[in-house]
């Protein structure tokens, strides 16, 4: 393993665990969420003894694995962005070698 | 022996009326409510091995007749259409829809028909909890179910006028249901849903309508 490839390695892997430590802190949750529901109460909601509204709002959460194939956001998740970093450092890994053999037979 | 047929005529009235339960109110007789407000929610709680699942349709629509002073007269419908189940995931919603699930091109209507109410509490004047009992249809399957309901009376003042005119009646009720009972395939995007489902419905309805 030469010096490109160890920090290509390095990296990558400062990269994945960067990724899961930003989806510990965004809640954890299994699946990436475009909408979310949101509590909405009134008076008059109160008085008549109802639980209370929840209602969809846009907001993206970053989860661990993609829900469906349906729109692009929901392809973001832990697991595609830490693979797509997994393939990048494989690629760039197998490049720095392939010099370093050129380099040497030359 | 006029007088013994009024007393035993006036013992009856009373014996009926102390268990007849309904509201105290300034309305009186039979009411209809309607209820087919945006406002309206029904939705069903369920829990996978990886997260919890909600499900809201704000389409709620029916009515409900009763004597106000005799909640035991409940009769009505209330419906919602299958496809307007949404999760917060579209592809989850889509999975909802499907024949495996409630196949909503086939059974497009979730309904609860109202058969009995017992165990009524007066809670306020304007406030009872019951328990409702009634008919509930989803994929094509009809099973009896009981629901645990608070049904709130407002007589229309001001403050109920921003809402909506006439009377308004608040309903929040709860049951369970078994979904192998229903002949639901309960597994979405991959997980294996709980076989006990919480469905809660949120409404008001008015009787100006």
């Amino acid at each position: 393993m030469n010096s490109s490839q160890k920090i290509v390695l390095f990296i990558g892997l400062v990269l994945i665990i960067i990724v899961f430590i930003v989806w510990l802190t965004g809640g954890s949750e299994i699946f990436t969420k475009t909408q979310v529901y949101v509590e909405k109460t009134s008076e008059l909601d109160q008085l008549l003894g109802l639980e209370p509204k929840k209602e969809l709002q846009d907001t993206f959460i970053f989860g661990l694995v993609p829900p469906g194939l349906s729109f692009t956001a929901e392809l973001i998740s832990a697991s595609t962005v830490a693979g797509l970093i997994a393939v990048i450092s494989a690629a760039l890994f197998f490049f720095f070698r392939i010099k370093k053999q050129k380099e040497t037979t030359v | 022996m006029k007088q013994i047929s009024y007393i035993v005529f006036v013992v009856i009235i009373s014996f009926t009326l102390s268990f007849a339960q309904g509201f105290k109110i300034k309305a009186s007789g039979n009411q209809t409510f309607t209820f087919d407000d945006k406002r309206n929610q029904a939705s069903f709680f369920s829990t996978t091995p990886l997260e919890d699942v909600t499900g809201i349709s704000n389409e709620v629509k029916g009515s409900v007749t009763f004597d106000v002073n005799d909640f035991t007269t409940l009769k009505g419908k209330i419906s919602i259409p299958a496809a307007s189940l949404k999760t917060g995931i579209d592809t989850r919603d889509g999975h909802l829809r499907s024949p495996n699930w409630l196949d909503a091109a086939k059974y497009p209507e979730i309904t609860f028909t109202i058969k009995k109410v017992s165990d009524i509490k007066v809670v306020a004047d304007n406030k009872l909890q019951a328990k409702v009992t009634g008919d509930f249809t989803t994929h094509g399957v009809t099973k009896e179910e009981v629901a645990d309901a608070v049904v709130t009376y407002l007589d229309e003042s001001t403050e109920t006028q921003k809402r909506s005119p006439g009377d308004l009646l608040g309903v929040s009720a709860k049951f369970n249901i078994i979904l192998s009972d229903y002949d639901v395939d309960n597994v979405v995007l991959g997980q294996k849903v709980s076989d006990n489902i919480e469905i809660s419905v949120n409404m008001f309805g008015s009787n100006s309508r």
